[in-house]
């Protein structure tokens, strides 16, 4: 998020340099995911992801074309991720009331912050430098805005679809009202996908275990990197003397930020600017404090910078000052925490531990005051001076470091996280003590949704923190977890995480070593087949013998990445109830979902369709929804009302085909999506979404239980292995696809009942409306593909209603529907 | 087509069998039933309304009815009894028996103009041809089978597709209000070739050939008309209407020539591109490819993309420039904030304007404006020079320089105006001359007031190149560089020299991609020779890094793969330090929830109190106004300047130093307040920074040390007496024994007696305040 107002205030200054990209030849850069993001996906991009979900794909476009101007320039790109938030920021984006509408269980008052300015996030300073952005809001932090941005958004396209519906008959109206702007997408809309692109692409990632930057600062300290492409935070960084702040690819140039000519120009100390940064609110404080608060939030650094110079304002003075003051008592220790933060940075040493990173910008201020020399040239050699010296002069480091960062994971753990193995949403509610359940895309309005949410602490969530807590330090098993809901903030659940025996304990005997796990890539498909080929499952899969225990000899253990990961699905799926397992009897048998699954290869299921449909049976499995249920309080329907009216079974129809539709993803070049939107299926799309989310938690809790039980040969790998053989093979990771397809469908269909069953001008308005011509370019074979895969699924669903876990009806109105499918597809 | 229609008649799923006496209406891909739903009255009313209404349009139409005995008849649909209950009567004129099952002769004979067929007999009616629109201006006769080729259109004859249901829609459609997109999806009626009309031989109008009053060969009096007709006589005189020319008088020759003058001045003018203009005037344009907004109703602001290209710094395009519409205000706007350059380009504009060639003058402007940055570049890296004494040759390279930017710019000025008027060249050519007279002297006469530092001597040899003043940026005050090696800032900037610290500004990446007109990678040394000939200064690569240039990253890839991996790194440094015992990977069991500490302290400790921070930012405080003081007070460059992080900020030194002492007490009250009172916003605090920068200049420059440390024992050292008095004593500090220095308290207009008690007792109050709150 960067300090407020100060990139624009930059630039007003004429303190933001420009070189050529030829000057970062053959150097490696550092760069914050995050900040760049912010930059390529600004805000006229990508503003109705929220409204169709999946991966913003423009990322991608953007992303490939920089990657290839950094080859041409031999630069070394390094992708740090955000890791987990602060003490200060998790309350100031809702974790511990999940954003709900109520106050914080946290003492701290954070209603009162008044106007947040996000304008050097928002407003790409490098292109838009003096037109600025200002942006009043009431709203409490960027998330807080996106929200509200989003509800206005629906309010408007549900006001949309009533005011249209007179004169709406098959073409579908499209929303106006954008349902991001000036917001950054949320990291974890796009982490997973960034990552395996990264993977695949062979560039090197990380992902800090705090804030990106300070992990930067590290790797920049240490010589990994030779420069930092990052927010303007880094100038509160004593041993950064310059960053890159943005980059121009088409220019081939880049824009850097000079530290010592900044405070310089300002006429200020580190220390004064550090004290006005954590005043209008930056990375480490996301508040703006008082006495700023009432100021335009475009402008608030430099008022703040005006009050230092005239006044000598001390804004840590204020707040102490104000302390007596009760409304604001809070605000001191936010300034303080973050202050604190700032001093102390846990980073991801190269040791692979997790350790704190002194920034002492205190006295790097006094060395450069005392004996600072106005000459350039000579400003080199003093500030590596200054380096010795700084790497000399160690802060102590206090006894409260979690009060202000979070409570501290063991290292494994954060290597893990590193390495995006695990998503780190269950490694947080393990240091915050809270899981929180924010309201999904489209709000999350409907009953099934929230009763999905309140029972996923049964089916996963119980469970998972079981799994997790039960390796490491044992006040995490006696921490009380809650899950707290956004729409019932006041009624938190407390997760059960200990139960006995663990559940580790239960597992640790089912495992799957084949010999030639080498060879075999894991997936669904290779999984499945193999537990078929076995006669006996309980012969091949359950071990009399456990293997973490040290004694085992490495080559006993797990050795490849197959087994490893195949043994944790297993795992997983007798946590979901697709097996049947007891280790004392000997029982290892499928369930009656565990059969379906099973049948995936004999029903032709093809292997990339396996994983969602798994996701669908778990779904269906937690019965809160039955595939052709309507949502309660229902949602409108982005077909006509002279459809429903006119066809009532086709409707029906088509409903089934959209939800199921939500888990196929449209082969599309990367664009950003304006155009019909549809909120019902966006919100089944949720409910799978958060299935999916939930599984992959589950995945994740039962390898890293698995792993740190060194069950596994973890010197096996170096980072890559890890990347390439584990993170980039694992199962529910990627955020679900898009609702494209299911809304192409839709659409189609719809017209193609209203217009004399005509296919091609069904498919004409496809194109029209969805601007195919742009994204999609083969929309027949896409058609056609997306077709079969709803056969595919015509067929799960018999074998499903076959077993009674499913209405048998609905099983036939989805035959229904894919034979009305099938005669669309078939030009008359 | 009719059989197409009754597939997917049948395929439709509405088309149920309760139909209306199997009454079926067949038009085109129309397919329309009178089906009784299961629905309230209501909806059944609507749909006899529906019917009715269809029938009412068949009237006249072509109809084919087929009686229960079999018989088909074709004819046109007359009369029918909507009244009738049970079905439908039906009266056709001109019948034609089509085709009948039993062939009775006796039927065919006694078919006579017209035809009535009682309800009961009436097995179908099959019309043709309908249109269902209540525009009448669509043409009844428009096929509406054609319209099934008009693909995805949610058109209202469209929508009458498939079901009985769609008949609403064709109500509906028409009447109610639509939007645009509804509107502009009907792809529309097809238009058919519309033919100008011409009278038939012999058709008495064609007497009267030319009917428009232009093409009328006989003058056409209405008066005279009107008095023939009606017997009406006129009393119309022009002269009430218009001011009579008194074509006596003596100059009426001369006026009626200035007139023509006039006239012919203002059409020559031209229409400045707009079309509209040009169409009343006659003048045939081509506008294709411009939509009647364009043409007629849009604002012109096309005056507004000179500006944006000029903020994009993108080359303005000269030929498309020369008949642009520029708002007289922005003729003579420089874009640039560069004062030379204003000052050059404002001149230019008053000098051009003179020849009336108004259009012309931004094209010009801009193109000089850009050139002429070229030239103070240049100029710009005279003035250190100059300054210095530096050996003649020295400077005659850079004179050189000068001459042939110069050129340059005539060159490229006279191509620009031949490009746009020819006419127009020998007065901006003038001007241009003028204007480069003006830099001349301007550069010869300049001196930098400091000394320049060693390093510039490489840049100045170098032919720099050209900076130009980004117009998207707010105004850079130049003068507030506060580089105190880097006395010339603006040279170093421009010519990128680079010694690895060198700021730089943003306007440089502009020109740098766009305006030289080459994208790709400056700035290295190794690719200087593909710029354009002003820019041939070389920058050494990596410059960006300073001393240590990052090294090939081959390596870069085994570091991050080992590194960062807690599993190996802890096993390698089990190895280092104890390969006698099994290394075993540490239990994340034993991590503490907490973070490892070396003081058993909070970290809330670490924050001083509040006398250490108040006395703190006093200090600072001071120390800038004490700085700002100094920067003021020594006029001399070679006076101690303060560098780095204690530079004194210009606003508060702005108004107080120029003001009486009053308003400087003030001054100071006020911000002491400010910095321990809860905060009030005062005007006062936030004065604009802009005009204010420039008074700094002088003291930025200075290369001396003055090390800025913030401790007040420090401050003596490096300050003069004078400065230290000024500023020491309203704080309280070493009031005593100090003897003021007259010189500089005359100076300053500052001190008055006493001053100091009052200052300090205002410090105290401060502090009283404070604690209150």
């Amino acid at each position: 998020m960067a300090i407020k107002s100060l990139e624009l205030y930059l630039f007003e200054r004429g303190l933001v340099g420009t070189y050529p990209l030829e000057a970062l030849k053959n150097s490696t850069v550092g760069i914050d995911v995050g900040h760049y993001v912010s930059r390529l996906l600004s805000a006229k991009k990508e503003q109705y992801l929220d409204a169709v979900g999946g991966f913003p794909t423009t990322l991608n476009l953007f992303l490939e074309s920089d990657l290839k101007v950094f080859e041409e320039f031999n630069i070394t790109p390094i992708f740090i991720f955000e890791g987990s938030l602060s003490q200060n920021n998790l309350i100031n984006s809702g974790h511990f009331n999940a954003n709900g509408n109520v106050n914080s269980l946290d003492s701290m008052d954070q209603n009162n912050s008044g106007p947040v300015g996000t304008s050097t996030n928002a407003a790409t300073a490098t292109t838009t430098a003096g037109s600025g952005s200002s942006r009043e809001s009431g709203g409490n932090s960027d998330k807080d805005i996106a929200l509200a941005q989003r509800n206005k958004a629906w309010t408007q396209w549900k006001n949309m679809i009533s005011a249209n519906q007179p004169t709406y008959i098959d073409q579908p109206p499209v929303p106006h009202e954008p349902f991001r702007y000036h917001t950054t997408v949320d990291s974890h809309r796009y982490q997973a996908g960034l990552i395996q692109y990264f993977i695949k692409h062979d560039i090197h990632y990380q992902v800090a275990p705090f804030a990106a930057w300070s992990q930067l600062a590290y790797l920049y300290k240490q010589g990994f990197i030779d420069t930092i492409f990052g927010p303007t935070d880094c100038l509160m960084l004593s041993e950064v003397d310059r960053f890159i702040l943005g980059m121009e690819f088409p220019n081939k140039d880049f824009r850097y930020i000079d530290k010592n000519r900044v405070l310089k120009e300002f006429g200020i100390s580190l220390k004064e600017f550090v004290d006005i940064s954590m005043t209008v609110g930056n990375t480490l404080q996301p508040t703006t404090l008082p006495p700023l608060q009432i100021y335009p939030s475009n402008k608030l650094f430099e008022i703040a910078l005006e009050m230092v110079l005239n006044s000598g304002t001390n804004f840590y003075l204020y707040q102490l000052g104000n302390e007596v003051d009760s409304t604001t008592h809070s605000y001191l220790e936010q300034f303080q925490r973050a202050v604190s933060h700032l001093k102390y940075m846990p980073v991801l040493k190269d040791s692979g531990k997790v350790e704190l990173y002194i920034n002492d910008f205190e006295h790097i201020n006094h060395h450069h005051s005392n004996g600072k020399s106005s000459q350039n040239i000579e400003n080199d050699n003093e500030q590596q001076d200054n380096k010795k010296l700084e790497t000399s002069t160690s802060l102590p480091i206090p006894n409260d470091v979690h009060d202000f960062i979070t409570q501290r994971l063991p290292n494994e753990y954060y290597f893990y996280k590193s390495l995006g193995l695990v998503s780190g949403k269950l490694l947080d509610a393990i240091t915050t003590g809270v899981y929180p359940e924010e309201a999904p895309l489209d709000g999350g309005a409907s009953n099934s949704y929230r009763k999905l949410v309140t029972d996923s602490v049964a089916i996963f969530k119980d469970k998972e923190l079981n799994l997790l807590t039960q390796s490491i330090n044992r006040y995490f098993q006696m921490k009380p977890i809650k899950q707290v809901k956004w729409f019932a903030s006041g009624d938190s659940t407390t997760l059960l995480n200990r139960t006995t025996p663990s559940i580790f304990d239960k597992l640790n005997h089912l495992i799957i070593k084949t010999g030639d796990g080498e060879k075999k890539k894991f997936t669904i498909n290779s999984f499945i087949k193999l537990l078929n080929n076995s006669s006996d499952l309980v012969k091949d899969f359950i071990s009399n013998d456990v293997l973490f225990p040290n004694s085992v000899p490495l080559e006993k253990k797990l050795n490849s990445s197959f087994d490893l990961l195949a043994t944790a699905l297993l795992r997983s799926l007798v946590q979901l109830e697709f097996f049947q397992y007891d280790f004392d009897k000997k029982i290892l048998k499928p369930t009656q979902w565990g059969d379906i699954l099973l049948k995936f290869n004999s029903l032709q299921i093809e292997p990339e369709f396996q994983e969602n449909l798994l996701i669908l049976l778990v779904f269906l499995k937690t019965n809160v929804l039955t595939l052709g249920e309507e949502f309660q309080p229902s949602i409108n329907s982005a077909l006509s009302d002279h459809t429903l009216r006119t066809y009532p079974q086709e409707s029906n129809d088509i409903l089934l085909l959209t939800r199921v539709l939500t888990l196929y993803q449209v082969k599309q070049k990367p664009a950003s999506y304006h155009g019909p939107i549809d909120k019902k299926t966006l919100a089944f799309r949720d409910h799978l979404d958060f299935v999916r989310e939930n599984m992959n938690d589950m995945f994740e809790a039962i390898l890293v239980s698995s792993l740190t039980a060194n069950e596994f040969n973890k010197l096996k790998y170096d980072n890559y292995d890890w990347q390439r053989e584990i993170v980039a093979k694992l199962p529910f990771k990627l955020e679900l696809p898009n609702i494209l397809m299911a809304m192409m469908w839709q659409f189609f269909l719809q017209k193609y009942l209203h217009n004399g069953n005509s296919k091609s001008d069904a498919m004409t308005l496809v194109n029209n409306v969805f601007n195919t011509f742009n994204t999609i370019t083969k929309l027949e074979e896409q058609f056609d593909t997306s077709f079969k895969y709803l056969e595919q699924c015509s067929k799960l669903f018999k074998e499903v209603a076959g077993a009674r876990l499913m209405k048998n009806n609905e099983a036939t109105a989805f035959e229904n529907a894919v034979t009305l499918c099938k005669n669309a597809l078939v030009e008359n | 087509m009719k059989a197409g229609n009754n597939k997917k008649k049948d395929a439709s799923p509405s088309a149920t069998s309760s139909q209306k006496k199997g009454l079926t209406n067949t038009t085109g891909s129309n397919s329309s039933q009178n089906t009784l739903f299961d629905e309230s009255s209501e909806v059944a009313k609507q749909f006899h309304d529906r019917f009715d209404y269809l029938l009412t349009k068949s009237i006249g139409s072509k109809a084919i009815l087929t009686t229960t005995s079999g018989c088909r008849y074709n004819g046109i649909l007359v009369a029918c009894n909507l009244k009738s209950t049970d079905g439908l009567d039906i009266v056709l004129k001109n019948p034609i028996l089509v085709s009948s099952l039993d062939s009775d002769a006796k039927t065919k004979k006694d078919l006579g103009e017209t035809l009535l067929v009682k309800s009961d007999d009436v097995a179908e009616l099959e019309l043709k041809d309908i249109n269902l629109s209540t525009d009448d201006k669509t043409g009844t006769n428009t096929p509406v089978s054609a319209q099934k080729t008009q693909g995805n259109t949610a058109g209202p004859l469209k929508t009458t597709n498939a079901a009985a249901s769609k008949n609403e829609k064709v109500t509906k459609g028409t009447n109610q209000f639509r939007t645009d997109v509804d509107i502009s999806n009907v792809k529309g009626t097809k238009e058919r070739e519309l033919q100008r009309w011409t009278p038939d031989e012999g058709d008495f109008m064609a007497s009267e050939k030319s009917q428009t009053l232009e093409e009328a060969s006989t003058s056409w009096d209405q008066f005279s008309v009107n008095e023939k007709k009606f017997g009406i006589k006129s009393t119309y005189d022009e002269h009430f209407y218009t001011t009579r020319i008194n074509k006596n008088d003596p100059n009426y020759q001369q006026r009626l020539k200035e007139a023509q003058r006039l006239a012919d001045e203002i059409e020559r003018q031209g229409t400045s591109g707009n079309i509209h203009i040009a169409e009343d005037r006659g003048i045939i344009v081509d506008d294709s490819g411009m939509d009647e907004e364009d043409l007629y109703s849009g604002v012109d602001r096309r005056g507004d993309e000179l500006l944006a290209s000029l903020k994009s710094n993108a080359k303005p395009s000269i030929a498309v420039k020369s008949n642009k519409y520029v708002p007289p205000t922005l003729r003579n706007q420089p874009h640039h904030m560069d004062p030379a350059i204003i000052s050059s380009s404002a001149m230019k504009a008053t000098v051009s304007t003179k020849g009336s060639e108004n259009v012309s003058v931004p094209v010009v402007t801009a193109e000089l404006a850009k050139k002429s940055t070229d030239a103070k570049d240049a100029k710009d890296a005279t003035k250190p020079t100059k300054e210095n004494a530096r050996p003649r040759a020295h400077l005659k390279n850079v004179d050189e320089e000068v001459k042939k930017q110069l050129k340059e710019i005539k060159r490229q000025s006279g191509r620009s105006d031949h490009s746009s008027k020819t006419r127009v060249q020998p007065a901006s050519k003038t001007s241009k001359e003028a204007q480069i007279e003006e830099l001349k002297n301007f550069a010869q006469k300049f001196k930098v007031p400091y000394d320049v530092p060693k390093d510039m001597n490489d840049v100045l040899r170098k032919p720099s190149v050209s900076l130009k003043a980004d117009p998207s940026l707010p105004p850079k005050p130049k003068s507030s560089s506060t580089t105190p090696g880097a006395a010339t800032k603006n040279s170093i900037k421009t010519s990128h020299t680079a010694n690895g610290t060198t700021p730089q500004n943003k306007t440089d990446s502009k020109k740098f991609g766009t305006s030289s007109g080459q994208t790709g990678a400056h700035g290295s040394s190794n690719n200087g020779s593909a710029r354009t000939s002003t820019h041939t200064k070389k920058r050494p690569t990596g410059s960006f890094f300073g001393s240590k240039k990052p090294q090939n990253n081959g390596s870069k890839k085994d570091i991050f793969g080992k590194n960062f991996n807690f599993f190996l790194k802890s096993k390698e440094a089990h190895d280092e330090e104890k390969s006698m015992e099994p290394f075993l990977i540490e239990k994340p069991y034993f991590a503490a929830p907490t973070w490892a500490n070396t003081i058993e302290e909070s970290h809330k400790s670490f924050f001083p109190d509040e006398q250490t921070i108040m006395q703190e930012s006093q200090t600072k405080l001071q120390m800038r106004h004490m700085n700002a003081m100094n920067g003021m007070g020594n006029v001399s460059p070679n006076m101690a300047g303060n560098g780095m992080n204690m530079m004194g900020f210009p606003m508060m030194n702005g108004p107080n130093g120029t003001g009486s002492p009053n308003p400087m007490m003030n001054g100071y009250n006020a911000s002491a307040m400010g910095m321990y009172m809860p905060f009030q916003p005062q005007p006062m605090f936030y004065p604009s920074m802009g005009p204010m920068v420039p008074v700094m200049s002088g003291k930025d420059n200075n290369g001396n040390d003055n090390g800025s440390s913030p401790s007040p024992q420090d401050m003596p050292a490096h300050m003069t007496p004078g400065g230290y008095m000024n500023v020491g004593t309203p704080y309280g500090y070493p009031v005593g024994g100090m003897t003021p220095f007259p010189g500089m308290m005359g100076n300053n207009r500052m001190m008055s007696g006493g001053g100091g008690d009052h200052r300090h007792k205002g410090h105290y109050n401060h502090k009283n305040n404070y604690h209150k709150a």
